[in-house]
């Protein structure tokens, strides 16, 4: 026998262990150039300092938003990107990208950044309803993304009528 | 202990692949890109488009089931129905799920397909079995880009390394009758194999295969594809040579002389395959000619010699067509076909009594698509056969001469009704026969689509023609005749998973049988006969997902024979669930994913239960029955795209992992000891195209 039976299974298992993290990886790249068009369709404030976008919450989006910050603008500003993992991180920025693990925090989110003009992305179902404006969703093995018109009312963010016609619009 | 780890291997393989396909995205396809085109976009390409365009990509990029469900076919109707709509329990494989499986020939991809199992014939042949049915007998039509496969003498077709794979574009297969359309080998099967058009090519493609079991070589095969398309006309043209064993393990070849073992890593099981298929053809007139041949060897044992003698069983094959069509308007079509087949089965040098059987055969078809509510096709068929020994002693038992001809003609038609959500189809066959008279077939089912159910309901009459094999040692024989009930119900989970189960009932009346009763005398002593009713029970289940990143195909096959009664040279005696060499429950698995831009995994496991077969004698000489099994075959194929270079694509495959061997056991009390199966193959594939030479 060219290889012994229980090691060609312990490493098989390994492999397909490997191929998920993989593929999420992937699935990161359409998400980061989702969000960075979105910002196109918003009447950002003036805020000093670059346009910052957080994401929160380990995740490869922010490799991949890193990468698009280094060869696009939002207007003229140039774009930042930052990893936190807690609230108490999070300054003065444009974006916040909240990743699955973290979607509980939402709430207390709204509650910290309050007539602070900030657009909260998520990416787990059902987080609209806790007050993401924007939720990134998979619908029968296709990326889609959902929006909540009460969310990005509340945030203060004037948003293009254009805009609600690109995702699923909820919370009407 | 070591079921447990091979399921909980198996759950751990399925959950994963689960979760991998119900990952989101992560690239976009718009409507005039295709696939290739949409993985080569850059970061900076999306970056460019407009957020129309990306929502636009990101929908359409997602994979659905309807790639499959909406896959039109006519195999089991001739009018072209979707999989959904068509009068019949059917499979479709697709190039993308045979390539990406490393699948070494038509055996491993029907493993993976309910209903499917395998066995021993005699020879060196190894035969299909179809939910419970021995099939290899002539109750299943195998095709070949329409062109019927079996031999004329007993409607065979040996599997193993056979046909290659690489060049097939889907495989479309009926898991019940078809005689209504295709006559008298259609009766509990029908298997299409298309393979790619010149429009599908537009190339010149070379596909190098090398296989290794653990004491013997496994493959060596080389097969060629090219095709391009001019104006209206296509053109392809395949060839394809292959070299393989059977098996590398020890083989007690008769179940009375177990000291007399063979050791097949040493020789002795050969096959040696060539096939060329040449098409040309537009929207109507079309040409084809395949040429096949197929040698398979075998060892028996020679008292003159005071040893085993090996000798090459050779199957050859010659298929032509002619069609045109001719449209009188939009609705109707007047379409004659001309087929020429050469068969020279069972072929043995030196034998003194090899045969070949030239058949010619005349069809119109009527095609009338009158509106969407309603389509008929009618036709009449013409055929005549010429058999004739070839040796100069050699004569046909039947009459005696070496010549031997049969005159066979057909009426058919099947008329389609369609309403919004029901399709009522009927059809009937009537078939004279010149020595055996008359066979008819009726057909009725109703089938429905309510959002996302479906429902079949099938009934089928059906016929298996004898072949002149068969009268050849027969002293009186007539068609055999099958009543087939199908119900199938599906329900369309999502866009990208779907789900069937069907329950089916077999009646085989008055089934032919090979008998022998120890005497010489061909037809009376031993030959074929109409004997006993037989048939078979069952269900099955079968689940499919496809994505962008994958597919998933798990389905689970049952039959049990307890509701027949069986010939008993079929049955188990104290068995009756089961049919002799064929597993009654089996599972079927498959998957493929696509982690990264140009590698595909593929793992597949077919999981067959007990099985029986004879396999000794007792003080008597009466033939004693064996179990086997279960068996657990676990495949894993690593794909490379584009490796290099593109146009260069290479696959690894494990085949049999856990080397389990399951043998191919004699489906009825032939004498024969199950042939033993092949052990762990490694499999390097090779496919070269010229695209090489682009930029």
């Amino acid at each position: 026998m060219w290889i012994s039976k229980p090691l060609l299974n312990k490493l098989l298992i390994c492999c397909l262990l490997l191929i998920p993290l993989v593929v999420n990886a992937q699935d990161e790249k359409l998400k980061a150039i989702f969000v960075y068009n979105f910002t196109r369709y918003f009447d950002w404030p003036q805020k000093p300092g670059n346009f910052l976008i957080l994401v929160m919450g380990k995740s490869s989006i922010y490799s991949e938003l890193t990468e698009i910050a280094q060869k696009k603008k939002v207007g003229t500003t140039t774009i930042e990107v930052r990893s936190i993992n807690t609230l108490s991180e999070m300054g003065d920025c444009h974006i916040i990208y909240v990743t699955s693990s973290k979607t509980d925090q939402i709430s207390s989110l709204l509650s910290a950044s309050a007539n602070k003009n900030l657009l909260i992305i998520s990416e787990k179902e059902g987080a609209c309803s806790n007050g993401a404006g924007i939720n990134f969703v998979n619908v029968n093995g296709k990326l889609s993304f959902e929006i909540s018109r009460s969310a990005l009312s509340k945030s203060g963010l004037i948003v293009s009528s254009a805009f609600y016609g690109l995702g699923k619009v909820i919370n009407e | 202990m070591r079921l447990i780890k091979i399921f909980t291997f198996c759950i751990l393989l399925a959950n994963q692949t689960l979760v991998i396909l119900s990952q989101p995205i992560d690239s976009a396809k718009i409507l005039t890109m295709t696939r290739e085109e949409i993985l080569d976009l850059s970061q900076d390409d999306l970056l460019e488009m407009s957020m129309e365009n990306l929502v636009f990509l990101a929908q359409k990029m997602g994979i659905s089931i309807d790639e499959l469900l909406n896959m039109k076919t006519n195999v089991a109707s001739r009018t072209t129905l979707t999989p959904r709509e068509t009068p019949g329990i059917v499979s479709f494989i697709t190039e993308e799920e045979i390539r990406f499986s490393g699948a070494r020939d038509l055996i491993d991809i029907l493993k993976t397909v309910p209903g499917f199992d395998f066995g021993y014939d005699v020879q060196g042949v190894i035969g299909a079995g179809l939910r419970g049915n021995w099939v290899h007998e002539g109750k299943m039509l195998i095709m070949i880009d329409n062109q019927p496969l079996n031999d004329l003498s007993y409607a065979n077709v040996p599997f193993g390394n056979h046909v290659a794979v690489d060049q097939i574009k889907r495989i479309e297969i009926i898991r019940g009758p078809g005689s209504v359309i295709y006559g008298g080998n259609a009766e509990l099967g029908v298997i299409n194999i298309v393979t790619r058009k010149g429009s599908d090519l537009e190339r010149v493609e070379v596909t190098g295969t090398y296989g290794s079991l653990q004491h013997s070589m496994g493959r060596q095969n080389i097969s060629l594809s090219s095709g391009f398309s001019a104006k209206d006309w296509e053109f392809s043209a395949a060839g394809f040579i292959g070299k393989a064993n059977r098996s590398d393990q020890m083989f007690i070849e008769y179940i009375d002389d177990p000291e007399n073992t063979i050791d097949l890593s040493a020789g002795g099981s050969d096959i040696k395959s060539q096939q060329v298929n040449l098409s040309a053809g537009n929207e109507d007139l079309s040409f084809r000619l395949i040429y096949d041949d197929y040698r398979t060897a075998y060892n028996y044992y020679e008292d003159s010699v005071t040893g085993n003698v090996n000798v090459i069983n050779q199957f050859r094959t010659v298929l032509g067509e002619v069609k045109y069509n001719y449209e009188f308007n939009e609705n109707l079509s007047i379409i004659p076909v001309f087929n020429y087949k050469y068969s020279r089965p069972y072929y043995e040098e030196d034998y003194w009594r090899n045969f070949q059987i030239n058949r010619y055969t005349g069809t119109v078809l009527l095609n009338y698509q009158g509106d969407k509510k309603f389509s008929m096709v009618t036709g009449l068929e013409y055929y005549h056969d010429q058999g004739h020994c070839f040796e100069d002693s050699g004569f046909f038992y039947a009459n005696g001469t070496p010549d031997l001809a049969i005159n066979n003609i057909s009426a058919f038609a099947e008329g389609i009704l369609k309403t919004k959500n029901l399709n009522l189809i009927a059809g009937y066959r009537a078939e004279y026969n010149s020595i055996y008279g008359w066979s008819s077939a009726p057909r009725i089912g109703l089938t429905g689509i309510f959002n996302k159910f479906h429902f079949k309901t099938l009934f089928s009459g059906a016929f298996r023609s004898p072949g002149i094999g068969n009268i050849d040692v027969a002293d009186k024989i007539i068609p055999e005749e099958s009543w087939v009930t199908e119900l199938e119900i599906g329900y369309r989970i999502n866009d990208n998973m779907f789900l069937t189960a069907n329950v089916f009932d077999i009646f085989i009346n008055q089934s032919i049988t090979y008998f022998d009763n120890g005497g010489w005398t061909p037809g009376t002593d031993w030959g074929y006969i109409n004997a006993d009713n037989s048939g078979s029970d069952g269900f099955e289940l079968e689940f499919r997902a496809k994505y962008a990143k994958g597919f998933a195909a798990l389905n689970y096959s049952y039959y049990t024979q307890a509701l027949r009664s069986i010939p008993e040279l079929y049955s188990v005696p104290g068995f009756d669930n089961h049919a002799l060499g064929l597993s009654t429950n089996k599972i079927g698995f498959q998957a493929g994913f696509n982690p990264f831009k140009n590698i595909w995994i593929n793992p597949s496991y077919t999981f067959l239960g007990k099985k029986y077969g004879y396999c000794s004698v007792d003080e008597d000489f009466n033939s004693v029955i064996g179990e086997f099994g279960p068996f657990h075959l676990v495949n894993l194929a690593l794909n490379y795209t584009n490796l290099f270079h593109k146009g260069i694509n290479v696959s690894l495959s494990v085949f049999d992992l856990l080397n389990d061997q399951p043998p191919y056991i004699q489906p009825y009390n032939g004498g024969f000891f199950p042939y033993p199966g092949r052990s762990r193959e490694l499999l390097l594939r090779i496919m070269l195209n010229t695209e090489i030479f682009s930029n």
